[in-house]
């Protein structure tokens, strides 16, 4: 293996100034990348959930202060990702790496959903909620920057919503990445949260989930500090100088770069796999 | 008395733990590279890999470590340390403000979360 600390640290600069911009998260790109460069994709994978915790954690400190993020929602959608995320990281133990560069490629493509989502970026009114999610009290309300007014929202369908979180969960815990778009998909499509209360909510879930996979991982001796140290301080860096750029940027920059990154990771990905068959 | 929010304690505990655990983080990679004079990441060098069975022991030996020896691989290591129990910490705040506003519901839900996540760490 060919890899060294400074390398790693740029690639995961890059990562995580990427991943911010376009919404995709460090781990989903960093992982392709080192895979590319030698890494086996096992240690990849185990690394990258330590380096989610930090930039998940980093950036839901803010949100949470902003009241974004619903913290009652992600308590009880918590239960459903940290169990999928244990069994997703026993999974990746037991099965062969020629098969996860394929479930890799395949999770990538729900990556997609991301770029739907900025056109259609309304909130639900009027939403009725159901027994369970009123029992759940999941309902909130935050200050909107952007319309200059409070939004008021109700959460339903909670009793769906949670056990699709496991799936986010399983995907999360065995290919070591947030799959943050699949759980703002399942928190826009069937729970029916608002856009900001959704993403920041779905970072806020992320870390915990990444907690319960590294437990897995670093049980099974996967995790080596010289490589998720400077993931995670790279990754971090990468994101805050991206979070930053990120108004500055167009939107149609952003979908065009994200259409570019996403496809060279699927392609990648798939390549690798099918060299591996 | 001013009223116990819970965003902001959550929003402290993820920041400070964050910020501490890359703190060490960037301290024991640079004491690392000066100390033994190489940049190459060696997946088979035991010395630097994480291994444990229980989350809870390991955090007492790391942090006893790290005051003892103040060498790059403890100074990691606690940094990785400090870094897991942040999410962890998360979760016990949430316990302890929903057992103070009384909302049973939750105290249960954050509990069964906090079982969970315990389990994770020690049983394997």
């Amino acid at each position: 293996m060919s890899v060294d600390i400074i390398t790693v640290m740029v690639i995961s600069v890059f990562a995580g100034f990427l991943g911010s911009l376009v919404g995709l998260g460090g781990g989903t790109i960093v992982i392709p990348i080192l895979t590319f460069l030698g890494v086996p994709l096992k240690y990849a994978i185990a690394n990258s959930m330590i380096t989610i915790i930090s930039t998940s954690s980093g950036s839901a400190s803010a949100y949470v202060r902003e009241r974004l993020a619903n913290i009652k929602a992600a308590m009880y959608l918590e239960i459903f990702t940290v169990i999928g995320a244990i069994m997703g990281a026993t999974l990746t133990l037991l099965i062969p790496s020629k098969y996860l560069y394929f479930f890799f490629a395949g999770f990538l493509l729900t990556s997609f959903y991301g770029i739907r989502r900025k056109t259609y970026n309304n909130v639900h009114e009027n939403t009725v909620q159901d027994k369970f999610s009123k029992w759940l009290e999941l309902e909130g309300s935050y200050y909107d920057m952007s319309t200059k007014r409070r939004v008021d929202y109700k959460i339903t369908k909670a009793y769906l919503g949670g056990p699709a979180m496991m799936i986010a969960g399983l995907a999360a815990g065995m290919l070591g990445i947030g799959a943050g778009a699949f759980k703002v998909a399942i928190h826009e499509l069937i729970l029916k949260m608002p856009p900001k209360v959704s993403s920041s909510t779905s970072n806020f879930i992320i870390g915990m989930t990444a907690l319960a996979g590294a437990s897995v991982f670093i049980a099974s001796g996967l995790i080596i500090l010289t490589l998720a140290a400077p993931m995670a301080i790279g990754t971090t860096i990468g994101s805050l100088i991206g979070s930053r750029m990120l108004p500055r940027m167009k939107d149609r920059t952003i979908r065009i770069l994200f259409l570019i990154i996403l496809v060279y990771l699927i392609v990648q990905m798939l390549y690798k796999g099918v060299i591996s068959l | 008395m001013k009223k116990f929010d819970l965003e902001v304690i959550v929003s402290y505990i993820l920041i400070i733990g964050v910020v501490v655990s890359l703190i060490m983080e960037s301290l024991g990679l640079i004491m690392y590279v000066i100390n033994k004079g190489t940049i190459n990441i060696d997946l088979g060098n035991e010395n630097v890999r994480i291994k444990f069975q229980d989350f809870f022991v390991y955090l007492l030996i790391t942090t006893l470590s790290v005051f003892h020896k103040f060498d790059s691989i403890s100074i990691m290591t606690f940094g990785l340390a400090i870094l897991m129990l942040t999410p962890y910490l998360r979760v016990i705040a949430s316990v302890l403000y929903f057992i103070f506003t009384h909302n049973y519901k939750y105290i249960l839900i954050t509990l069964i979360v906090l079982i969970i996540l315990t389990l994770s760490l020690i049983v394997h």
